[in-house]
């Protein structure tokens, strides 16, 4: 078998990891991930890592010193923009020189610069940096691009409709919610609400309570585009356009019998439009939101109770509406 | 005219506010930061947005007791945050039922040119706009000029205390000043009387770079007046971080970034945003032009500092100069300030020493 590239198990996983597997596999690399997220490598991540950062950014230190001793290769995007005029977040743009600085006795790092912030050959780019230590072959590199488009559309189509990546990346089974059952629009950023440690396994629990889910990645990309742009100036993160243009959606044709939003303690974006969102929902007084701030410290009875609580008020509001 | 009123940074205010003069609006002036603005701008901002925006929303909440009618905001295209602060405070004043339009300058032309003609309630013609800007840039120049001397003799002057009260005296003749040459006039004499303090019998003064998030490295209310503070343990503070400099840079012209990103580049391959890659790059380029030690102030939860914060260790170790990081909120207190800038500059102070005997 070739060289091992370590995936750290967390951040972008949720969102591309279909198609940086198939772009690594078909170059001839190994993939390997690292354990999905437990107390020891949050643990780790807290001890290397500044105490300022995101949560989700220390998991990723965490994640990276789980893999650092198993593979020859590990994988650090620099990813800066994915959309045109858009950002990740600048804790995205500094990550590979953050874990350079902050970690020690790392294997090689493969650092592409994701930019598509101009233009989309930006990740032609990206794919040939990415893949500089196994091939220098052009042709190869545009067939393991194209390869991992296609599994990486595959994995949109499968979240469309209706999967989330806990179902198709883990393999978990929830049962089916009943026709009558409450339908919750579940937002945030993808590495915050499908990462089962941190919110406290928050998907199959609503999901064993019989509760349908919708996240923003079960929904047309053109519907949260064309509800993102209500807010007169255009957002320039596109993790939170999204949460934007979802909540915007929801707030607005009354979908579903209520919102629950994620957010991430330190994370910059999420301050400024979750407060948004949720002066516009409180502002429209129509579909309750539940705003959870998740932390190192979140315990998990007073999410537990406050999300049956929600839950209690929505299906009396039911009842009594 | 319209009654506009602008947030406090630093001596900003001075310069927007001949500008606004010039340009034929009235120009509220925001009332110094005190205690009641951050209070304002806590209660009402989001919890873990940095602390510019609460200040500046505390300013804007005043400056509309004092009537103002329209609140002057800059933009920005990110991925900083500072550039949807004006979106989040027009949604924050609408929800307090406060009645001011904000106008929201964005880093391009037609947005600058757009504004500038909306606050004059017709039509500018360039020319003329370029007049009332360069006039402004004068102002600003020559403060900043005023200020470089200041921090060169805040640790020279026998009291320190008199260097800030002339330097503040001239600031305020500067904010009257109503012609380029009376602004030349002013500038001359000031740097003359300021000279006046210099005290050649002092031989061992430290140097201190200040990098960092420019808000905070230029607004003495939030930062805990550290300059000052520093000055008087005999320490001379260096930054390249001055309004006059960001203006040019952003509205003007770009000035040359090429020395301090090819000095950041192998600690911080990317910009990030904000000031992150100036703060790691300026450290680098002071610890090579020797100085003593290198402080880092940044509001709480700022990304882009939080950034450059991980990677300044590392810059510490191998250009071999110290570096303190200051993380400032609301609830940061004098006091503790006081404690680590005295133990930084002491060890700052060992450590020469200690490198003149061996």
């Amino acid at each position: 078998m070739g060289k091992t590239v370590g995936i750290p198990r967390c951040l972008l996983y949720y969102s591309y990891f279909p198609g940086w597997q198939t772009f690594f596999e078909e170059l001839g690399a190994e993939v390997v991930l690292s354990s999905p997220t437990n107390k020891e490598i949050m643990d780790l991540g807290i001890r290397n890592s500044v105490d300022e950062i995101c949560l989700p950014v220390k998991l990723f230190f965490g994640h990276v010193m789980a893999l650092k001793d198993k593979v020859d290769y590990i994988f650090v995007p620099r990813m800066m923009s994915v959309q045109r005029n858009e950002w990740i977040c600048p804790k995205f743009l500094g990550l590979p020189d953050m874990i350079k600085a902050q970690i020690r006795e790392l294997p090689p790092m493969i650092k592409p610069d994701v930019n598509l912030r101009k233009s989309r050959i930006g990740l032609y780019y990206a794919a040939k940096e990415a893949a500089r230590p196994f091939t220098k072959n052009n042709w190869q590199i545009m067939r393991g691009l194209f390869k991992a488009f296609s599994a990486q559309r595959n994995f949109d189509l499968e979240m469309k409709q209706g999967k989330t990546p806990l179902e198709i990346l883990e393999l978990q089974e929830f049962p089916e919610p009943e026709p009558e059952s409450l339908t919750l629009a579940l937002l945030g950023h993808p590495y915050l609400i499908y990462e089962s440690f941190i919110n406290m396994n928050l998907i199959s629990r609503m999901r064993d309570m019989g509760v349908r889910l919708i996240t923003p990645e079960m929904m047309p990309n053109s519907l949260i585009r064309k509800n993102a742009a209500k807010q007169p100036k255009n957002l320039f993160w596109t993790l939170n356009k999204v949460t934007l243009g979802a909540a915007n959606y929801f707030l607005s044709a009354k979908t579903v019998d209520g919102i629950v939003q994620l957010a991430s303690f330190g994370c910059g974006p999420d301050a400024l439009i979750n407060e948004l969102i949720e002066r516009r929902a409180r502002r429209e007084g129509q579909v309750p939101l539940l705003a959870i701030n998740l932390d190192e410290h979140t315990g998990e009875a007073g999410l537990v109770t406050r999300l049956e609580a929600f839950i209690d008020m929505i299906k009396w509001r039911r009842v009594t509406g | 005219m319209k009654r506009v009123a602008y947030p406090q940074m630093g001596n900003l205010g001075i310069s927007v506010k001949s500008f606004l003069w010039e340009l034929g609006a009235e120009p509220i002036e925001p009332s110094p930061i005190s205690k009641r603005t951050m209070d304002l701008g806590v209660q009402n901002a989001p919890e873990f947005a940095c602390l510019p925006l609460k200040v500046n929303l505390g300013n804007h909440l005043e400056s509309i007791e004092k009537g103002a009618e329209y609140l002057l905001m800059a933009g920005g295209i990110g991925p900083c945050r500072f550039g949807y602060y004006g979106e989040v405070q027009r949604e924050i004043l609408q929800d307090l039922q406060k009645d001011a339009e904000m106008i929201v300058i964005e880093p391009n032309i037609f947005s600058i040119y757009w504004s500038f003609n909306y606050l004059h309630g017709g039509f500018v013609s360039p020319l003329r706009l370029y007049r009332i800007l360069k006039f402004a840039m004068k102002k600003m120049k020559a403060i900043d000029d005023l200020e470089r001397i200041t921090q060169y003799l805040r640790p020279r002057a026998k009291k320190p205390q008199q260097v800030n009260l002339r330097y503040q005296k001239y600031l305020k003749l500067l904010d009257q000043a109503a012609s380029e040459d009376r602004i030349k006039e002013l500038k001359a004499e000031g740097i003359e009387r300021l000279q006046e303090l210099n005290n050649p019998e002092v031989k061992d003064v430290v140097h201190v770079g200040i990098v960092g998030e420019i808000y905070q490295v230029l607004e003495p209310y939030v930062s805990l007046n550290i300059e000052e503070k520093l000055g008087e343990m005999g320490v001379q503070v260096h930054r390249e971080l001055f309004l006059s400099h960001w203006v040019m840079d952003h509205i003007l012209k770009r000035v040359d970034r090429s020395s301090y990103i090819n000095a950041a580049t192998p600690y911080l391959g990317a910009m990030i945003g904000g000031h992150g890659q100036e703060t790691v790059g300026q450290a680098v380029l002071y610890a090579r032009e020797g100085l003593d030690g290198v402080i880092q102030l940044a509001p709480f939860t700022c990304m882009p500092e939080i950034v450059a914060e991980s990677i300044l260790p590392v810059v510490s170790e191998r250009e071999q100069i110290p570096i303190l990081s200051l993380f400032f909120d609301e609830h940061s207190g004098e006091a503790g300030v006081q404690t680590r800038i005295e133990a930084f500059v002491d060890l700052i102070k060992r450590r020469s020493e200690r490198s003149v005997l061996a």
